[in-house]
Formats: structure tokens, C-alpha cells, sequence
């Protein structure tokens, strides 16, 4: 049915055609994506803190922001000395401390051999002597992570697909923007007492236009980082026979020297190291390529001050000679650009102050999708068709996912053998099941609020002992942390309260119309 | 100090802004005054952190900004909205993005074709010798997604169907063809 209904300055009602078809566009791809988009971006807000996640399951870490260059060398070498027999040898990489995480870690990647699955290992190092102390095993912060950049999906689907939501988001954004002609005009517009749709318009809007530079660049850099990987296969099969490695390795830096004589001993990182070090330099990570070949090359990467791409390397041959400086002040504009791309997605530029403000801008994004899904169905009920079970559904998917990630941190901090991964998505279906299946929702999701905000409180308490007696490095991070969880268990106890009025509106709903399930009168919070 | 500084400039611009939204008369002002203000908080967080830094803070720091000044009024109220509906926005207008049939014929083109299509034209850029070989890669890796984007837009938003198919395909035509030529 199409009217010339006049909406007056309301673009949804908009009678300019463009306008309508982006605001088409937009619904569209809104709908059709807005369950991965909340997924990603609310995991993506708790992804910014994944180090400190990390930090937070394994309390015991030796923690230190300093360490030396013989450190560093030894837990490489220590790595490496743990390849499996048989195996072959893909890289050893050494992480330094730095703001976000006071410890040093040493990856091993290796695998049975060219096409079989990856197998990797990380150890936690002494700081002081790089001596391998525990296998870092942060099963939370890596199922965060994984939520985040591959949807718990198998590799590289799950990152393909993430690549695709984040092209969807970036398109979301151009057909938000030409939806909306008045963009200045509305730009402080909050009708928060009109009816429902627009009050949750408005809301959208807001959350959208002021947050625009930063959703703009976010969603630009994570759907580069998803889609990158399909790019690498299409340009391996057209300019390097098919070879995906070879066509990586050109944007790493120098080539390896295919038929170069094997190290007798470990590349010689100390000296590397040392060589790097200077005043304004900071020790950031070590990637050693095939360490048992002196034709590959070892990366030292460090932190250059005042720009964006934050990671300089000097390249060295495994078998001791400097070959150049990559990336950083001065190298080629692409260099530079990818350089940015990641300090840009994970808001790592600025220290804590940005991270921050990069978790309450991702917290935005979240709640843009969900104010999205809301004016969706305050039209469809304005319109005399509402979707009463697909809004059980929305309300049962994102109070699951919240529920789901509180549970799992109580089962880590609580050491519970189980699979993590496994207890997550079944608490998650469990609780969505729970909502959408339900006569009255609306009062379900309020009760996983009330929960939710237990579960967190009891995780804080759990582990508040374990930040006290955590090494002087770690403790304010950890301390931190307990407190955020106990303000998020708080802020669960408020949006639980916020639910009352709507509840009690759609509790009366359903006693004067007996026979209508309730839920079908359930108005929104979001 | 200077982004201190730099904060408080966009405080005061974002206040000047939404004041002249609420006065009768002098509007251009508050505007121009906003604007000037904007003008001074990026070179306030340049001055302290460099151009590269300086502008991105600034982006950064004037969304939260301005989400607190703006939003306070959400946080605080006991209800978004009430369900009572004028009549005349009852009766909004239908989608036009037609059939069932058509809507799966256009998220083809916006998924497969738009992305061989945003792959073509990258491929191209990563390939062909205009800059330095990573300037190149990493160029052609950039274009990716945003061809993507502006195709699947296209794709979403134009009513012709017969053009949002053949177009992505007709793009991707000439991209290898200029490839395989020049």
C-alpha cells in the first residue's frame, strides 16, 4: 500500500523517492543483518579489552612493564626449542609488555606439515629471564575474541563473514546518511514524549550522526580486516600462481632467500634487539620467520611516537644481518596505511583515555542496532501488523548474549572444567529460548536483567581476593576491572528498574484484551 | 593541557550549536561561533599530539562529547515514548523493494556480483604499475570494501532490477579486460 501520507520533516515518511529508497535500502540490510551486527559490535566493545581479559583469568602472571632484550631473546628461544619432532616451523613470535598488558608472552606456531591445520601454543615468560613459565591459556578472552573476529566460526569463514557484516555496516551508514536530508537541521532533535517510533528515531539518529566518524572509520577497517583475506586469495590466484603466502609476504617486508643453509642455533635475537634499542623507541613484538632457515628474516617491532601506524620494524636476516626498516615515519603511503589500520579498528593509539572512549562509542554502535530493530517494530505495530514473536525473538537473542557472556565469566572464574565455548552458546540458546518463547517476554528479559546483575556481582567477589594478592603491576588493572564488572552489574540492576513502566503498561494491555498473548502489547526499552 | 583545552572547546561548540537551534534570532551566529570553536579544538589536539593523532582525538573525542550533552534527557527518563500514534502516521508508506523474488535478486547482486565486481576493479588497482608495488597491494585492498559498499547501496537502492544486475557485471567485464589488454 502506498500512501502520500505527509510526515512533515520525518524522512521514515519521507515522499522524496531517493529518500525512500535508501531508507529501503536500510531496512533491508538492517534486517537482514541486525542480529551479527549486534553480536559483533557488542563483542567487539568488550574485544578492546581482551590483553586485560587475558590478565584478568590468569592472576598468577608474572607481571612487569619492563623487560630486557635477553628476556625477550631467551623466551623466543625457549619457543622455539619446543617444536614438536616432526613438525615444521612457521614462526616464533615474542609480545613485550606495554600499557594494555604488563607481561611478556612468546607464541609458537608450527604444524605437521604445508596443508595441515595450524598448531599454536602460547607461554607466559619471566620478564626478567625469559624463562617459559605457564601455557597461556585465557579461554574467555580468547572465546571474546573469537566472537568478535570469526563468530565462533571455523576459519576463514568465520572471518569472511565478519568481513561481510562489516561491509553491511559501512553500506548501513552511506544509506543512513542520504536518508536523512535533514541531517543538520535535526541534529539535537530528542522527542523523547512523542510516540514510541520516533522517540526510538530520534535515538537512532543521534547515536548515529554524533557517533559518525568513528562508526564511518570502524566499520571501514574491520570490514578491510574480513574481507582482506578473500582479496589475498584473489590476488594470489591472479598474480602469484595461486600461492597465498608469496603474495603475503610482499607486504611483510624483504623476501626470504629460498635456498639459504639452515641455522646450526637459534637466530641471535639479543643482538637484534640491542641493536634496535634507542631513547625514543619501545620494544613492541619480535616475529621470527622460520627461524631454522638463515635465508628468512626476523622482525623487530617497536613503537614510534606521534603518528597513527605505531609499529616500526627493523628486518633482519635470521642469520644476523640488518636488512631494512619498514613501516613507520617516512616508508610508502601503503605501509603506512596498513600500519593504521588495526591502532584505528582496536582503538590502541591513545592509551586508556581513547580506549574508553572507544568502548562507549562501540557500546553505541550496539544500541544503534537495537534502537534500529525497535522503530521497526513500533512501525509494524503503528501500522496494524505487529511482530510480536520476532520481537520476543530480538529481546530473547540480545539479553541471551549478555546472559551467555556473564555465565561464562562465573564458570572461568570459578575454574570450572567445562568447554567454555560449548556452556556459552547453550546458555545463550537456553536464555533466548527462555524470552521468545514465552507468553510475557518483557518480564523474562527483566528477571535475566536481575540475573545478569548476580552473576556479575558474584564473578566480582570471586575474583576481587585474586586481584589483591595479583603482582603490584597487575593489581590496578585487575582491581579495575572487578569494578567495571560490579558498575555493569549495577547498570543491569537500572535497565531492569527502566523495564517497570512498560512492563506494568503491558501487563494491563494484556488484562483488558484476556485471550491476546501479552507479549504482543510488550513495548520496547531496547 | 591541550587536549584538556581541546575538550572544552568542543563542549562549548557543541553547546553553541544546539543553541541556535532554540533561539529566534541570531542563529548565524551560534552557528558561526560553533564552527569556530570546532575549528579550534582540532588545533588545540594538534598543537599536543601532531596532525596524524591530533585529528583522529578530535573525531574521537567530540562523539562522547556531545553524546553526554545531547543524551542526558535518555538516561534520565523513566519510558521512551508512548504508544499512542497520530493517525496520519499510521498510514506510513509501503516498501519499495518489492517481491520476494526481486528483494533475493537484488542481495544477489549486492553479495556475489558486487564483491567479484569490488574484486576486479581492486585487483586492477593492485596490479597495474602505478605507484610502488605496496602502495599498490594495500591501495587495491582498501578499494575492496568500499566498492563493495557503494555496489550493494546500489544494488539496495536502485528500482531498475534489469541495472543492478547487469551493471555489476558489465564493471567487472571491463575491469578484466583492461587487465588481459593494457
Amino acid at each position: 500500500m502506498t500512501t502520500k501520507a505527509n510526515a512533515g520533516h520525518n524522512p521514515e515518511g519521507s515522499n522524496n523517492r531517493f529518500v525512500r529508497q535508501m531508507i529501503d535500502s536500510h531496512s533491508v540490510l538492517g534486517l537482514s543483518f541486525a542480529a551479527l551486527i549486534y553480536v559483533v559490535s557488542l563483542s567487539g566493545a568488550l574485544t578492546l579489552f581482551v590483553p586485560e581479559i587475558s590478565l584478568w583469568e590468569l592472576p598468577d602472571t608474572e607481571a612487569s612493564y619492563q623487560t630486557t632484550p635477553r628476556a625477550v631473546a631467551t623466551a623466543a628461544q625457549n619457543a622455539q626449542a619446543e617444536l614438536k619432532e616432526g613438525n615444521e616451523i612457521l614462526n616464533v613470535v615474542a609480545y613485550g609488555p606495554d600499557e594494555f598488558r604488563p607481561y611478556l608472552t612468546v607464541r609458537l606456531n608450527q604444524r605437521a606439515g604445508r596443508n595441515e591445520p595450524l598448531d599454536s601454543t602460547d607461554w607466559i615468560a619471566d620478564p626478567q629471564t625469559g624463562e617459559l613459565l605457564d601455557v597461556a591459556e585465557a579461554r574467555y578472552a580468547h572465546l571474546i575474541e573469537d566472537l568478535h573476529t570469526v563468530l565462533l566460526l571455523p576459519n576463514p569463514w568465520g572471518r569472511y563473514l565478519v568481513g561481510i557484516i562489516g561491509v553491511c555496516m559501512f553500506t548501513l551508514i552511506l544509506s543512513g546518511i542520504f536518508a536523512h536530508p535533514t541531517i543538520v537541521k535535526d541534529a539535537f532533535k530528542l522527542r523523547l514524549k512523542r510516540n514510541a517510533r520516533m522517540a526510538w528515531t530520534d535515538m537512532h539518529n543521534r547515536l548515529s550522526v554524533w557517533g559518525l566518524p568513528f562508526h564511518l572509520v570502524i566499520t571501514f577497517t574491520g570490514a578491510f580486516l574480513g574481507v582482506a583475506g578473500i582479496t589475498v586469495v584473489a590476488l594470489a590466484m591472479l598474480a602469484y600462481e595461486g600461492d597465498q603466502e608469496a603474495a603475503i609476504q610482499v607486504i611483510q617486508g624483504p623476501q626470504p632467500v629460498l635456498d639459504a643453509p639452515p641455522m646450526t642455533s637459534p637466530p641471535d635475537y639479543e643482538s637484534m634487539l640491542t641493536r634496535s634499542e634507542a631513547a625514543d623507541r619501545r620494544f613492541s613484538i619480535l616475529v621470527a620467520s622460520n627461524p631454522g632457515s638463515s635465508g628468512h628474516t626476523t622482525s623487530v617491532a617497536y613503537y614510534e611516537e606521534g603518528i597513527l601506524s605505531m609499529r616500526t620494524s627493523d628486518i633482519y636476516r635470521n642469520s644476523g644481518e640488518f636488512l631494512e626498516k619498514f613501516g613507520g615515519s617516512g616508508s610508502p603511503a601503503g605501509a603506512r596505511v596498513f600500519g593504521m589500520v588495526q591502532p584505528l579498528h582496536y582503538g590502541t593509539f591513545g592509551g586508556y583515555p581513547i580506549k574508553i572512549l572507544y568502548f562507549v562509542l562501540s557500546l553505541a554502535l550496539t544500541y544503534i542496532t537495537s534502537s534500529g530493530m525497535m522503530i521497526w517494530f513500533k512501525r509494524k505495530r503503528q501500522q496494524g501488523q505487529p511482530k510480536p514473536r520476532t520481537e520476543a525473538l530480538w529481546r530473547g537473542m540480545t539479553t541471551g548474549l549478555s546472559a551467555a557472556l556473564a555465565a561464562t565469566a562465573l564458570i572461568t572464574v570459578a575454574k570450572l572444567e567445562v568447554p567454555l565455548t560449548a556452556s556459552f552458546l547453550g546458555i545463550w540458546a537456553a536464555t533466548l529460548a527462555l524470552i521468545a518463547f514465552n507468553r510475557n517476554p518483557l518480564r523474562w528479559v527483566r528477571y535475566h536483567y536481575v540475573a545478569i546483575a548476580a552473576v556479575l556481582a558474584v564473578v566480582a567477589a570471586l575474583h576481587f581476593p585474586n586481584a589483591i594478592a595479583a603482582a603490584a603491576a597487575a593489581r590496578p588493572l585487575l582491581i579495575s576491572i572487578d569494578a567495571a564488572l560490579l558498575a555493569t552489574a549495577l547498570a543491569f540492576v537500572a535497565a531492569a528498574f527502566r523495564t517497570r513502566p512498560e512492563l506494568e503498561a503491558s501487563d494491563a494491555a494484556s488484562s483488558d484484551a484476556s485471550g491476546a498473548p501479552a507479549g504482543s502489547r510488550a513495548t520496547g526499552t531496547g | 593541557m591541550w587536549m584538556t583545552a581541546g575538550v572544552a572547546a568542543q563542549a562549548l561548540c557543541v553547546f553553541l550549536l544546539r543553541r541556535s537551534k532554540s533561539v529566534d534570532s541570531g542563529a548565524t551566529g551560534f552557528v558561526a561561533g560553533g564552527l569556530a570553536l570546532f575549528a579550534a579544538s582540532l588545533l588545540l589536539f594538534v598543537q599536543g599530539l601532531g596532525a596524524e593523532l591530533g585529528i583522529t582525538w578530535a573525531l574521537v573525542t567530540i562523539s562522547v562529547v556531545a553524546y553526554l550533552m545531547i543524551l542526558l534527557p535518555f538516561f534520565a527518563a523513566s519510558a521512551v515514548g508512548h504508544s499512542r500514534a497520530p493517525k496520519r502516521e499510521r498510514l506510513m508508506p509501503a516498501s519499495p523493494s518489492g517481491s520476494a523474488a526481486r528483494l533475493s535478486l537484488r542481495l544477489f547482486s549486492a553479495g556475489p556480483l558486487y564483491l567479484i565486481c569490488a574484486l576486479a576493479v581492486s585487483l586492477l588497482i593492485a596490479t597495474k604499475p602505478w605507484a610502488q608495488e605496496i602502495t599498490r597491494l594495500f591501495t587495491g585492498g582498501l578499494m575492496t570494501p568500499l566498492f563493495w559498499s557503494l555496489g550493494a547501496l546500489h544494488a539496495t537502492v536502485d528500482t531498475n532490477l534489469w541495472r543492478v544486475l547487469w551493471l555489476p557485471i558489465a564493471i567487472t567485464a571491463v575491469a578484466a579486460a583492461i587487465y588481459l589488454l593494457a
